[in-house]
């Protein structure tokens, strides 16, 4: 661990002595957000990870600007924003999340954006009317521990997961967005149709998926560390860290896997609303995303390949149901109640 | 003399009007009144947050809407209701119980006999309360659960596939929440115990009682007034948890009352009105609990004890019995804290989450730790946690003294007090979070995102706790040792000061240092309320645990843990020093 | 301070109860002269304590009045009520109330730091505290903890607090109880002494009738919340208003009948026994005729005789038989049966009479007390 952490430290250092004369920020942006001298971001991203790597660079390349984050939950990010808003204190000028963003955009506590960075992304990785952009991607699909179960054995499609043999064996985490079961119903109802997918549906719930209180990564442990044999909605890129160190786990391309843009944006009447541009600026430009890439991310910049490129549906070769913001304003309530209704 | 032919005259019970207002105008009055303000400034603005969610729908924007009964409904239109409120009965009641028998029965093993060990009870209690419930409950978890040692020793003795402990049952999270328990209420009852007249003991002994008939007759008799105390508030508390009937519930699809309203708040943006219907349905509940109890302990006065004839216990000789005494504190240790240590312990050597097992000896490792050592910021987080929780655990034994004085005395206003103090207990952390949040937003001056709100946010969580050190604590005082500083001349304040505070002040350090700890580990408020200048610990070990780095967490967990003990030793140390020299002992 | 007049004027406070009102004291009225020695007499739940904590400030009474000298403590009907804490007065708690986390020294200075009316700099805290130790023969313990003190030095070191601002009243509450019997009777020496030396106005509960004899120079008695009797310790043990009084304070034997003819106060009638007996009493207050009355005999006012001996001029005479007889050194102690009733009778050590024997009572009509029955 120390030493990945030296070796980022010394990368985002050389980073920002190559990258500043070639910075393509717009000068008067800089300058702008100097005046400002700080910016808040409240982030769903893990700290010691990325978010505190990305401040340094930030800091690093644009000194005298001051970034101050604040790690929170989606749940609490909502919240947390939606009162500053109503009581006329907004206090943070970045969010970032899966799942506060379409609430933020529905509340219109969201200051439209389209950062220059973001340009090339293709067009599932931004918003058309400038609400977000994704900073990264998540893939989602399940995971096995391999002492536990053999590469013959694992399931290699959605219909392999109904064998009786999974039953009471299959774990989730009971997070109540696209990245949780919501998701996984989204990905079988949009890949199957609605009376395929519901009937599927109703045939996985009595396999009695467990219900895990925990985050996705933390399910994956206890798949590690033989709790359960299989676990849904995983992230994938977690599957790769910890079989690097020897994990008994590997991530199943199950196809369609499901995949979930990281979106970042803007607050409405921000505080330092040019610091705020230029810290999107920099998280999406290809030095920020190579932080990203460096922590495990899957960067959303189609300039910045991931570290292992199979990671990815394109790089793969394997289908995904991309959820975005929009899909998910429309349909995760409904998806919602099917969890509630079948797996709970 | 000629009769007044007045209602009194007539024998007839009845007290003037005049009487309750003498009370007031009583020289405690004031001091009633402004402990009541302050407490009233406390808990009513959450409460009213907590009323208006409950009785509102949400706009998009998070505002309060329209005017709804809905969250109530919700709340018994549940088909599954009867089955969650008889799962919730269940778990509570029989937590409760298993809270106060081992609790109990270990303090009054430690403090009334001569049993070996008894500073390892006190050890397990204190470490165990630094220990962040999370890093618990997942241990006992680890270590029950389908992968750990017991079921995989269980396999490879019987050869069967299967488990033999299943924690993830009814019996599991009994069992969870009542040892998580069973340190406070150890260390309630050990200063019950340790203010005991010894000679009402000896005098059934001298009567031929056995130690047991003792206990049972005498010993409990006098402790019951706290006794019942205690298990009125452990049992409110096992009622309203959510962390282990999620934690252990959710998996073993068991639901209770807490679980849906749990779930709810886990939506985004937390749904809030089911929770808060169900706090406001809770406060009715305990409310009736606490007159019931104030019913039953208004004979506690003739349990008082420590008198001005200065008391020096001396402890049952258990004779042979001893070494079970020591056996009981040393199970207490293995189970309280000796095997969720080794889980941990386990956990933050291992390089990935692994069961316990020889073949994994050789991959350990030290990295988890030198990771901790290498987040420079960790220091600033330690040092923002315990300013914050000892400003809040500082704060609440100061006005929950004044409360419990007043109440336990049963002074003007005393009983409106102890409701006051003990109604914080029902809030969810969550819906407590966003109480302090808005009124934070709407303060004039500058409260929002810096540690005093989060300090103030533990200060109204943690008060119900330090009113129960306190209460208690006033009840062994001998009302006479007060009523002759009355009558040489001090003052209410100038009584509390020179008088009940030195007498309290055992139970008014535990109190604080039960506080101090919790409120260091206290997570959903924090998380709510830390600004980008005022985040603490814990949520530092949520973002840890929400990103599985379970080794890392372990790591911190033990060191934080080990830095909480060398406190509450240091702490311990100086008080038994203070009381010994205010005790003569 | 110079001591003061105590007026306490139709005191009442009772305690309601699920079943009714219980305890407490109803229109408790008395008026005590300067440095006065008064006790409050009367078996457990009289009233006595409420009493005294009334006056203390530790109970507010429902209705009455209290005033020391021109200070009034509490009037119900003014809505006066006085705190505790500045009515300067001195009391010790039947448990003394030592507080253990302060030395002997503190617990003495305590009522002079706490002092609202005057401030009292450590030259004068140590000259009065050393003043009041001395007094109660404490010198020398100033900074022994008040843990490690016996029962009766703690009951000198509560004195002391009580008396260290020298108060205009002291109240006692049943300081001598939790001493043993030898020391009781010590202290309560050296109580009179102290209160004869200071000569503080002092109110005393007790349930001990010789120690209300003893220390008062005035006693009211007690019964059921209501006082009873007032008087000085002669008039209430030889002039007994209720047939309660004469029983409560010291032992007596009750006799019952009717008055023959009706008399004025402080004269001498005959009262007939249910017996036919005539026995001539002495009437304290005014009787009418055939009013049905208690004759209470003290046992050491009889004398006995062999039965053939003669009734003497003025005296009254019985016949009864030995049933037991004690011997306690001082004194015989008889149980003589008259009748139906035994009647106690207790004579010199050198009067002897064997179980069995018959006896003629003999007993001066004045020693024959008339009381309500």
């Amino acid at each position: 661990m120390p030493e990945r952490h030296h070796r980022r430290w010394a990368l985002a250092g050389l980073l920002a002595l190559l990258a500043a004369p070639c910075a393509a920020a717009d000068p008067a942006l800089v300058a702008a957000a100097r005046k400002e001298g700080a910016v808040t971001w409240y982030s769903g991203l893990i700290v010691n990870q990325v978010v505190r790597p990305l401040v340094d660079g930030f800091e690093r390349t644009y000194p005298g600007i001051k970034v101050q984050a604040s790690r929170l939950p989606s749940g609490e990010a909502a919240l947390k924003i939606m009162n500053e808003a109503r009581a006329g204190k907004p206090q943070a000028d970045v969010f970032d999340g899966t799942a506060v963003t379409f609430r933020l955009a529905a509340a219109g506590v969201i200051e439209r954006y389209k950062p220059e960075a973001a340009r090339s992304f293709p067009e599932g990785a931004r918003d058309a009317n400038g609400d977000w952009t994704a900073l990264n991607i998540y893939v989602l699909t399940p995971a096995i521990n391999t002492e536990m179960v053999s590469d013959a054995e694992a399931p290699k499609t959605l219909q392999d997961l109904l064998d009786p043999k999974w039953r009471g064996r299959i774990a989730w985490t009971n997070d109540p967005t696209t990245a949780g079961p919501p998701g996984f119903i989204g990905n079988v109802l949009t890949s199957m149709g609605q009376e395929a997918g519901m009937a599927y549906l109703k045939r996985l719930a009595e396999q009695r998926i467990v219900n895990v209180p925990a985050s996705q990564r933390v399910v994956l442990d206890q798949v590690i560390g033989g709790q359960y044999p299989l676990a849904l909605m995983t992230f994938n890129y977690h599957s790769v860290i910890s079989a690097k160190d020897g994990a008994p786990v590997r991530w199943l391309p199950m196809q369609p896997a499901v995949e979930v843009p990281n979106p970042v944006g803007l607050i409405r009447n921000a505080p330092h609303p040019n610091a705020a541009r230029l810290l999107i600026e920099y998280v999406l430009s290809e030095e920020g995303q190579r932080v990203l890439r460096d922590a495990n991310y899957l960067p959303a910049n189609p300039a910045v390949p991931p570290l292992d490129p199979a990671l990815t549906p394109a790089g793969g070769h394997f289908a995904a149901t991309l959820i975005t913001p929009e899909t998910t304003a429309n349909k995760l309530d409904e998806w919602t109640a099917i969890y509630n209704e079948l797996f709970k | 003399m000629n009769p007044a032919p007045t209602a009194l005259a007539a024998g007839a019970p009845i007290r003037p009007l005049g009487h309750r207002l003498a009370r007031w105008a009583g020289p405690t009055g004031p001091l009633s009144l402004a402990t009541g303000l302050v407490l009233a400034a406390l808990v009513l603005p959450p409460l009213a947050v907590l009323l208006q969610v409950s009785l509102t729908t949400v706009n998009p924007d998070g505002s309060p809407g329209a005017l709804t009964f809905e969250h109530y409904a919700r709340l018994f239109a549940d088909p599954a209701l009867y089955r969650s409120a008889w799962n919730s009965l269940l778990f509570a009641s029989f937590a409760t119980l298993v809270s106060l028998l081992f609790g109990g029965v270990l303090a009054w093993v430690v403090e009334r006999t001569n049993a070996p060990m008894k500073g390892l009870a006190y050890l397990t209690a204190i470490i165990s309360m630094g220990t962040p419930y999370i890093l618990y409950v997942t241990a006992w978890l680890f270590l029950f659960g389908r992968a750990g040692p017991f079921n995989d020793w269980y396999r490879s003795l019987s050869g069967s596939t299967g488990i033999l402990f299943n924690p993830y049952s009814l019996w599991g999270m009994i069992l969870v929440e009542g040892f998580l328990w069973s340190p406070l209420v150890f260390l309630l009852l050990s200063a019950t115990f340790r203010a005991a007249n010894a000679e009402m003991e000896e005098a059934a002994r001298m009567s031929g009682a056995s130690i047991l008939d003792t206990v049972w007759r005498i010993s409990l008799r006098l402790a019951w007034p706290a006794i019942l105390a205690m298990a009125l508030f452990v049992f409110i508390r096992n009622l309203e948890s959510f962390d282990v009937p999620v934690l252990i519930g959710t998996p073993g699809r068991i639901n209770l009352l807490t679980t849906d309203i749990y779930l709810a708040t886990k939506e985004v943006p937390p749904l809030l009105g089911h929770a808060s219907a169900f706090s406001v349905v809770m406060i009715g509940i305990v409310g009736v609990l606490l007159l019931l109890y104030g019913r039953v302990s208004r004979s506690a006065e003739r349990y008082a004890s420590v008198t001005g004839k200065g008391f020096r216990p001396r402890p049952f000789d258990l004779g042979r019995a001893r070494w079970a005494g020591g056996a009981l504190i040393g199970f207490n240790f293995v189970i309280i804290l000796g095997l969720p240590l080794v889980a941990l312990l386990w956990t933050s050597l291992t390089p990935f989450a692994r069961p316990i097992r020889l073949a994994a000896v050789p991959s350990l490792t030290l990295k988890n730790y030198r990771a901790v050592f290498g987040v420079a910021s960790y220091l600033d987080l330690a040092v923002n946690t315990l300013l914050v929780a000892a400003g809040a655990a500082t704060a609440a034994v100061l006005i929950t003294l004044c409360a419990a004085w007043i109440a336990a005395r049963r002074r003007a206003g005393g009983t409106a007090l102890d409701q006051l103090a003990t109604l914080p207990l029902v809030f969810p952390g969550i819906v407590l979070g966003v109480a302090m949040m808005e009124l934070a937003l709407r303060a004039p001056f500058p409260l929002y995102g810096t540690l005093w709100l989060i300090a103030l946010g533990f200060l109204v969580r943690y008060m119900p706790y330090g009113m129960r050190y306190a209460y208690s604590g006033v009840l062994q005082i001998h009302r006479e040792l007060e009523e002759a500083a009355g009558v040489a001349g001090a003052g209410p304040i100038g009584t509390l000061r020179r008088v009940v505070v030195p007498l309290l002040s055992p139970a008014l350090l535990s109190g604080w240092l039960f506080i101090f700890l919790i409120a260091a580990k206290e997570l959903s408020m924090a998380v709510l309320l830390s600004g980008p200048g005022s985040q603490v610990m814990a949520v530092a070990m949520f973002d840890l645990w929400t990103n599985g780095q379970g080794g890392e967490l372990s790591a911190l967990g033990l060191l934080w843990a080990l830095l909480m003990t060398l406190f509450a030793t240091l702490f311990y140390a100086l008080g038994r020093r203070g009381s010994a020299g205010a005790f003569g002992r | 301070m110079s001591p003061a007049t105590l007026q306490v004027h139709k005191l009442s406070k009772v305690y309601p109860t699920a079943d009714g009102p219980a305890g407490g004291v109803r229109e408790a009225s008395f008026t005590l002269e300067p440095g006065a020695f008064f006790t409050l007499l009367g078996p457990s739940g009289c009233g006595k304590t409420t009493t005294l904590r009334s006056i203390a400030g530790l109970e507010t009474p429902d209705a009455g009045s209290i005033r020391l000298g021109e200070r009034v403590f509490f009037d119900a009907a003014a809505g006066v009520n006085v705190p505790l804490n500045l009515r300067h007065i001195g009391m010790v708690f039947q448990s003394y109330a030592i507080w253990p986390h302060m030395t002997v020294f503190e617990n003495v200075a305590f009522p002079l730091r706490v002092s609202k009316q005057q401030r009292y700099d450590r030259a004068e805290i140590r000259r009065m505290v050393d003043t009041a130790l001395d007094t109660v023969s404490l010198g020398g313990f100033q900074d022994r903890s008040a843990t490690r003190l016996s029962g009766g030095q703690q009951q000198r070191v509560a004195l002391a607090r009580a008396i260290v601002r020298q108060p205009r009243l002291l109240l006692l509450d049943e300081p001598l109880s939790n001493l043993d019997a030898a020391l009781r009777e010590d202290m309560r020496t050296e109580l009179k002494r102290l209160q004869q030396q200071i000569g503080v106005t002092t109110i005393y509960v007790t349930h001990d009738q010789a120690e209300a004899l003893d220390l008062s120079d005035r006693i009211a008695v007690l019964n059921g919340g209501r006082i009873v009797q007032i008087g000085a310790p002669r008039d209430i043990y030889f002039r007994p208003q209720s047939s309660f009084v004469a029983g409560f304070v010291g032992a007596t034997n009750l006799v019952h009948g009717t008055v023959q003819a009706g008399c004025g106060a402080e004269a001498v009638a005959p009262v007939l026994l249910a017996d036919g007996q005539v026995l001539h009493c002495l009437f304290p207050r005014p009787a009418a005729g055939s009013a049905r009355i208690a004759i209470s005999i003290r046992p050491e006012a009889v004398t006995l005789t062999p039965a053939e001996a003669p009734r003497r001029d003025g005296w009254n005479r019985m016949q009864g038989v030995v049933a037991t007889s004690g011997f306690l050194g001082n004194m015989n102690r008889y149980g003589i049966r008259v009748g139906d009733a035994v009647m106690q009778a207790n004579t010199g050590p050198e009067a002897i009479f064997p179980v069995g024997a018959a006896v003629g009572l003999h007993f001066p009509s004045d020693s024959a007390v008339a009381v309500p029955d």
